[in-house]
């Protein structure tokens, strides 16, 4: 534990988030009762763009101010279409001269909502929702009082294709000092908003096929439909079902040679792990039994690679506490070829890091405080995790564990979840990418087989909540940059940016805080081996990937820029409080 | 199923018991304190930033990106995790498989596009570097008719996102039609640039090291799909729950009708439990639970099969002493023809703890609830919520079982377990009663620990095993050996003891399957890797077989010239 950084400070973050779903008043934290109260306002705003219909009655009485004001842009441009996608964006009202700020328009409630049911106008199956971001009790200069920052996201159908909207205001709310009625919107300025027209033939780019591929399997219905929650209600837990998940390993690779991708799926315990196998036809079969790889043990993840060079995808699979290797006689029958010890593993890579032509291994491990395993300190930069390992392949499945002979020993007790190679300098070898979880990342850069971590030095340590991350060129200037999946968290936000919250901590520590409840970070590789982090500030965009996970560079639309995944949710149970 | 009466218990005492951030408490405790009440409210059924949607971003051809999360129909409420990039159905886009904590926990996403761009798939293959060539990179640039040119990088690799390994196969979106590919240059993993030509667009493509030219590779372009939604099924309280092994239950008290108390089953020193001789099914109810009064009238009517089975219901009131007329009359009323008690409050905690131990939840029992101990009292199965008599006819064969079927018992699915990690009960359950205040069954298992100590299992039951093993009594051997494994899944010894049996008994893929465990456990065993080298040959796997001989010809094992007679005696077998 660092000097100067005390244990309390988790303590608050998370009795803050707790405070928030359950008594806020009595936590002390009385800003997050009145984002309460102001969110159930928006909530009816919401409700009205679902169901105009019900706009006609009492719907809104109540939410607005006598003397509201909406202050919006006055024109919006389009900035991207092609036979995919249409964006428009308003002018950025935020940071850009009072006199251009002054010319903006304003209109009064009913202006204001004629403006937003004209975002979703003639679309079916509407969906609104509001987000708080931010909360100043104190207000913001000027404007006294609760001034609250929300996002707000409304998308539907309609005859050409899906259609979404996505805006940030800055909301100022009149209070009762009596608190004898809900808090009312006196005015809504726009922050930051665009538009999506989606054109695809279908009515949005990606079909759930999951039932035609996956569906005549009898695991489909038995095993993978029920969610991990169901399985821990029903096991006894000693089977291996811990309560965050994450036996959700994938990997793709053609284990048969026929030409087409198979899948191996990781499973908690008590629940065998399955590869399927793709069929012509798209569908898969499960050759789980007859390959001798339905590992019943919790296992996490698994790599499909090629390691004894004899022209096939044998098979990794972190279980029972270790990775087991398994050769694949070329005909997807495998044997256990070998095990490595790797405790807690979560992520795995592999790349040739000594150019000697095998694939040597890398498992990242965590140390689960939400298991009890171990409790990250401190809290924001934590090094009392478990370390990750690299595992040298010596040919003839001769594995010899070298992290430290490689450098790879260097800030290596943190929280890792995720790691990937590339060769971000291009000298040749494989880089390394490792995101984790409370606190810094690491870069390691390969010079000649050895490794040493220059994440601060190159400007990409990324203090945060990291869980993934992907490499893409996603500027089209030739190399590779970096989007790092991180925790969003609204609560935080709110809770983070507020004077009171740390107020004896030093403004770096404060810093690393609000950090920390960002979301995911966009890094540009400047081509000198350094990197910017180049994320919006605006929540409309890639920073707001929520409480990320497997986040991926993928060019969706097939213009040859590469988009991004980032797929999320931390824990769903079945009460609607969330913390 | 009705509320818990112990949820009224609890009622009494705060939601969050810590984090009062008060003077008295030093940082540190505070800080676990913080942690441990954020697990709780967890395992209480809360929610964490749940139901959050997934989110896809456009990039705007280089100018910023933008949020098309619900315009691209990848705004699903799931709790995702890994996603993999494939084409799956060979259309030359992007499909997206995901994993989730939540149901569906896979789910396949078809690109639909209908963009009318063009694309192009390279897979690489390695010959001086590794055959999938990870590692490398593809740079392809475009040109188009006003001679602009774009230059698209992508990355050969294995393992990115989280948990996940994408597909090798590139795929290149291209943009309008029109353009043209005016260069691809495979740059292999050590830095040598190699320039590909005959790459064009709608098609896969091999670029095969050092040929310098692709080579079409023909992919089998799979029919359409139907979209469809798939649903979970919602999480249900009620559980049965097949314990992994027999836990000897602490000593539970109980209250007789006429008031004297009743102590049943306690752990002895040894950590064994007390039987009563009988199966027992103990049986919580109240008289205000509907679903309770269905269960007992269904189990009275199968009162003559529960007796034959060797079953022994005991109703346990959960409602307080002072108020069993009312559970007598109720009893009475539907001719219960068991015994019935009342739990004593330090009872129903003891129940309720372990069946939260044994789910890793927080959540009170609720009613009814039922414990099925076995003759030896060790409890087997535990039912939340109503189970039918028909269920428990069938589940008391269960508590015959040894500890090794009862651990198959324990999952309903079939497949290979490595080295299921069981902690000891002393280890798993003493730390978890202790921290719910529960001192008097902590001590109780852990008097069990200390004897584990003294005494090893597994070492034992491997020693009788390997003694009639020598003897040539193999079926014999084979069952101590499995006891001793039940006891200890990661007894080196008694896998590859057991392995050897399995061997001489021609039982050869069970036997390479055992010494695989050893090794796993073991990888420098030279012995052990030997006969898997036989197994293996004796299996047809000759590559297996040579790959282990060139291990121990690595370490220069005595064995390698036996190894190597085999091989040729294979070779000329064949």
């Amino acid at each position: 534990m660092l000097p100067g950084e005390p244990f309390e400070r988790l303590g608050e973050v998370l009795q803050g988030n707790l405070a928030a779903a359950l008594n806020p008043e009595a936590s002390g934290w009385h800003s997050e009762a009145r984002s309460d109260a102001v969110a159930a306002q928006l909530k009816k705003i919401a409700k009205v763009l679902e169901q105009p219909a019900s706009a006609g009655g009492e719907a809104l009485a109540g939410v607005f101010a006598e003397d509201f004001s909406f202050t919006h842009p006055a024109s919006s441009q389009e900035v991207f279409a092609d036979a995919a996608f249409r964006v428009l964006r308003v002018t950025e009202a935020r940071g850009e001269a009072t006199a251009a700020k002054a010319a903006n328009p304003t209109t009064d409630r009913v202006g204001f909502m004629q403006r937003l049911m004209g975002m979703i106008a003639g679309a079916s199956e509407v969906h609104a929702k509001f987000k708080f971001v931010r909360v100043y009790e104190e207000g913001v200069p000027g404007k006294p009082g609760l001034v609250t920052e929300a996002v707000l996201l409304v998308d539907g159908l309609r005859d050409g294709g899906a259609a979404q909207h996505n805006a940030w205001w800055q909301c100022h709310w009149f209070e009762d000092p009596a608190g004898k009625v809900p808090p009312r919107l006196w005015s809504v300025e726009v922050l930051d908003q665009h538009e999506v027209q989606a054109r695809a033939a279908s009515p949005r780019l990606f079909a759930d096929c999951s039932e035609a591929v996956l569906g005549a399997l009898p695991a489909w219905s038995e095993q993978l439909l029920p969610g991990l929650s169901s399985w821990r209600a029903r096991f006894d837990t000693r089977l291996g079902l811990p309560l965050l998940g994450h036996a959700a390993g994938i990997a793709v690779g053609d284990v048969n040679g026929d030409g087409l991708e198979d899948l191996y799926l990781c499973q908690p315990g008590g629940l065998p792990n399955k590869l399927l196998l793709h069929q012509p036809d798209g569908r898969v079969v499960d050759a789980s039994a007859e390959a001798g790889v339905d590992f019943l043990d919790f296992s996490r993840a698994a790599l499909l690679v090629d390691l004894d060079d004899d022209g096939d995808r044998d098979l990794v699979v972190s279980a029972a506490e270790r990775l087991l290797l398994l050769a694949n006689d070329g005909r997807a029958r495998f044997w256990l070829a070998g095990a490595l010890d790797s405790p807690d593993t979560t992520s795995l890579a592999a790349a040739d890091i000594d150019l000697d032509g095998d694939l040597d291994l890398y498992a990242c491990a965590y140390a689960s405080p939400y298991d009890h395993a171990a409790l990250p300190v401190p809290y924001h930069d934590a090094s009392n995790g478990m370390p990750n390992k690299l595992f040298e392949n010596r040919g003839d499945w001769v594995f010899v564990e070298a992290t430290a002979q490689r450098g790879l020993d260097q800030n290596n007790r943190r929280f890792s979840f995720a790691a990937s190679f590339e060769d971000y300098d291009m000298d040749g070898d494989p880089d390394l990418y490792v995101a984790n979880d409370f606190g810094r990342d690491n870069l390691y850069r390969n010079d000649g087989g050895t490794f040493r971590d220059v994440g601060a030095e190159a400007g990409a340590d990324d203090i945060s909540a990291g869980m993934g991350v992907t490499w893409g060129d996603y500027d089209g200037d030739g190399d590779f940059d970096l989007y790092v999946s991180n925790m969003y968290s609204s609560a935080g936000n709110r809770i983070a940016f507020q004077a009171r919250f740390q107020a004896e901590a030093s403004a770096e520590v404060r810093a690393h805080y609000q950090r920390h409840s960002r979301g995911n970070t966009l890094y540009r590789n400047e081509g000198d081996g350094t990197f910017e982090d180049v994320t919006p500030a605006s929540p409309l965009n890639v920073a707001m990937g929520r409480w990320a996970w497997g986040a991926l560079f993928a060019d969706l639309n097939n213009d040859g820029w590469q988009d991004l995944l980032s797929p999320n949710g931390f824990l769903t149970e079945e009460l609607s409080d969330d913390l | 199923m009705s509320q818990s009466p112990l949820e009224a218990l609890a009622a009494g005492s705060a939601t969050v018991d810590a984090t009062p951030g008060g003077a008295t408490l030093d940082a540190a405790s505070a800080y676990r304190s913080a942690w441990s009440a954020l697990n709780k409210l967890l395992r209480r059924g809360y929610s964490w930033s749940g139901r959050e949607q997934n989110c896809a971003f456009l990039n705007l051809a280089g100018r910023g990106f933008a949020n098309v999360s619900a315009a691209s129909g990848f705004d699903f409420p799931d709790d995702a995790r890994g996603t993999v990039l494939v084409d799956w159905d060979s259309d030359g886009d992007q499909d997206v498989f995901l994993t989730n904590r939540t149901g569906p926990r896979l789910r396949f996403l078809r690109n639909d596009q209908d963009t009318g761009n063009a694309s192009v798939t390279l897979e690489l293959r390695g010959t001086r570097v590794n055959r999938d060539a990870i590692g490398a990179r593809v740079e392809l640039s475009l040109i188009d008719e006003r001679k602009e040119v774009q230059l698209l990088l992508r990355g050969v690799r294995a393992g990115e996102g989280y948990l996940a390994q994408s597909s090798t196969r590139l795929t290149f979106g291209l943009g309008a039609p029109g353009r043209k590919i005016a260069g691809v240059r495979v740059t292999w993993p050590g830095g040598e640039a190699e320039d590909f030509g005959g790459v064009e667009p709608g098609k896969a493509w091999r670029l095969v090291q050092g040929s310098g030219r692709a080579e079409p590779l023909e992919l089998t372009r799979a029919k359409s799909f139907a979209a469809s939604k798939p649903v979970a099924p919602p999480v249900t309280l009620g559980a049965r729950l097949a314990l992994v092994r027999p836990v000897p239950m602490p000593r539970l008290d109980v209250v007789a009708e006429n008031g004297s108390s009743l102590p049943l089953f306690g752990l002895q020193a040894g950590g064994a439990g007390t039987g009563t001789g009988k199966s027992v099914l103990l049986e919580l109810f109240s008289t205000s639970c509907a679903p309770c009064v269905r269960e007992l009238d269904e189990h009275a009517r199968h009162a003559t099969e529960f007796e034959r089975a060797g079953l022994a219901p005991l109703a346990l009131s959960v409602e307080p002493f002072e108020q069993r007329a009312r559970a007598a009359a109720f009893l009475s009323e539907r001719g219960w023809p068991f015994p019935w008690a009342t739990a004593t409050p330090p009872a129903l905690e003891l129940l309720d703890a372990l069946a939260a131990i044994l789910r890793d939840s927080e959540r009170r029992l609720p009613l009814p609830a039922s414990f099925l101990i076995d003759a030896q009292g060790a409890l087997r199965v535990i039912y939340l919520g109503p189970v039918s008599a028909e269920q428990l006819l069938r589940d008391r064969a269960l508590c015959d079982l040894g500890d090794g079927a009862q651990f198959d018992a324990a999952s309903p699915f079939t497949g290979r377990w490595m080295f299921p990690g069981l902690p000891s009960d002393a280890d798993f359950f003493e730390p978890r009663l202790e921290a719910r205040g529960l001192a008097g069954p902590a001590s109780e298992f852990a008097r069990g620990r200390m004897t584990v100590l003294r005494s090893t299992p597994a070492d034992l039951l491997h020693e009788f095993g390997r003694e009639r093993a020598v003897a040539g009594r193999l079926d014999e051997a084979q069952k101590f050996f499995q006891r001793a494994l039940a006891a200890d899944p990661r007894h080196f010894a008694t896998l590859s003891d057991w392995a050897i049996v399995l061997h001489r008994q021609e039982r050869l893929a069970s036997a390479a399957e055992l010494y695989g465990k050893a090794l796993a456990l073991d990888p420098e065993h030279a012995d052990t890797r030997f006969n898997l080298a036989l197994a293996l040959l004796g299996l047809g796997n000759r590559a297996g077989a040579e790959s282990q001989l060139h291990w121990l010809k690595a370490r220069g094992a005595e064995s390698v010239a036996v190894l190597e007679q085999a091989l040729r005696d294979f070779g000329a077998a064949k």
